[in-house]
């Protein structure tokens, strides 16, 4: 169990310095990848619902914390967002790359869409049409960085359960 | 039991942006984020500079050759800045010179240094009024006199030139002693008073007696700055200081009739 919050942890500041460091710069258009949420997904479909719950609660912590704003409506869509992932992968599908990012693009686009109807209840709404585009965008880039950050979570946690 | 944990959060988000601040949560999060993030970006900052002067070398070094040449131009264009500032100085004393009754003053440029024979020529010549015999003067005081006209320029002997020489008053008032002020050949000028007891002393200021025709009155010479007594001929002899320099002339006025 502390092992899991450790780990999710590591892999969550790890996610949230890349956003921070890396994000902009590899961003095309609209098409920002969101690091935390897609390595909340990755590891939210490995796991139970309530983990998965918790998972996207911290993603939204860390993403409200390095924004300095919307702590709730963060943490509210992406726990939203995990859940459900957590939920396809359980029972519709296997874990093959194809589905991997599909189930990154609809999530994030899930958030996307949980966020906008959070937001009016504690904060100003942003606009809706930029908010859709860069969603869009998101989800996009997020169904395809998915692939590789899964793989790279499968040989890590492989090592460590060698270890 | 989540959400509600976030809308607290929230809260406390809020209130902590509402007075400038920020959150204990927001700021360890964003704190534990930056520990990693800082070392990602800076790699990254490297490796991009590295690539890209890697990539674009070529046109780099066109451009530090640009760079160089547009450093140049800078550096020659402020000298040139320069320059002319003190000319711009130098004239406006030279302007603000009082004009000697039944003379003009004409404002003329060196051209030309004779170090050897102390003369320097002038761009003036006749053709401004300049004539042989006419006193040149910087705003410190005494250079010269124009010896050889031509049409647009003229030659000066200065006073250190071996035939100048000038009546000089020293002291002033009771105490007043004339003598003659000769160059030679040297930056410095001897001075010759043909009475012993003539009182003439270190740091004396030198003025033309005005007796000659070529001289007006009151002009400064220099500075006397050792003084001795010639026995064999019965003459108090001095060393002046005059007050320019050969090298440094630049713009001197004329003092035409």
């Amino acid at each position: 169990m502390m092992r899991a919050v450790l780990s999710t942890l590591v892999w969550l500041v790890a996610a949230g310095a890349l956003q921070q460091a890396v994000a902009h710069r590899i961003a095309i258009g609209w098409g920002v990848p969101d690091f935390l949420l897609v390595v909340a997904i990755v590891l939210s479909l490995e796991r139970s619902q309530d983990a998965a719950a918790a998972t996207g609660f911290a993603a939204g912590l860390f993403t409200g914390a390095i924004l300095n704003q919307a702590m709730a409506a963060f943490t509210i869509s992406r726990m939203v967002a995990c859940i459900v992932g957590a939920r396809i992968s359980a029972s519709y599908l296997d874990k093959g790359p194809f589905n991997l990012s599909i189930v990154a693009f609809l999530c994030t686009l899930l958030s996307g869409a949980v966020y906008l109807f959070v937001i009016p209840f504690i904060d100003t709404l942003p606009g809706i049409g930029a908010h859709v585009a860069d969603t869009i965008g998101a989800a996009i880039y997020n169904g395809v960085i998915a692939i590789p950050i899964h793989l790279l979570y499968q040989r890590v946690a492989g090592t460590a359960a060698r270890v | 039991m989540l959400v509600l944990l976030a809308v607290v959060l929230n809260v406390m988000q809020s209130r902590a942006k509402a007075s400038g601040g920020m959150d204990i949560v927001t700021r360890s999060a964003k704190g534990l984020v930056q520990v990693v993030q800082t070392p990602i970006a800076a790699t990254l900052d490297w490796t991009g500079d590295f690539i890209g002067g890697i990539t674009r070398a070529p046109s780099l070094k066109r451009e530090i050759l640009r760079l160089q040449a547009d450093a140049a131009r800078v550096y020659s264009l402020e000298s040139l800045l320069k320059e002319e500032r003190e000319k711009n100085t130098r004239l406006q004393s030279l302007l603000k010179m009082p004009v000697q009754k039944d003379r003009k003053n004409v404002i003329a440029r060196v051209i030309g240094l004779d170090f050897q024979n102390q003369r320097v020529l002038l761009n003036v010549g006749s053709q401004s009024g300049v004539a042989p015999g006419d006193p040149v003067l910087v705003p410190q005081g005494l250079v010269g006199q124009v010896v050889e006209v031509s049409p647009r320029s003229s030659y000066v002997n200065l006073l250190t030139h071996p035939n100048s020489s000038v009546g000089a008053s020293v002291g002033g008032g009771s105490t007043e002693a004339l003598g003659i002020v000769r160059g030679n050949g040297t930056a410095t000028l001897l001075l010759e008073v043909f009475v012993e007891e003539a009182e003439v002393k270190s740091n004396d200021l030198l003025l033309t007696s005005g007796v000659s025709a070529i001289y007006p009155a009151a002009l400064r010479i220099g500075i006397v700055s050792s003084v001795w007594l010639d026995r064999d001929f019965g003459v108090r002899k001095a060393i002046v200081q005059p007050f320019f320099q050969a090298t440094a002339l630049r713009e001197v006025v004329v003092l035409s009739k």
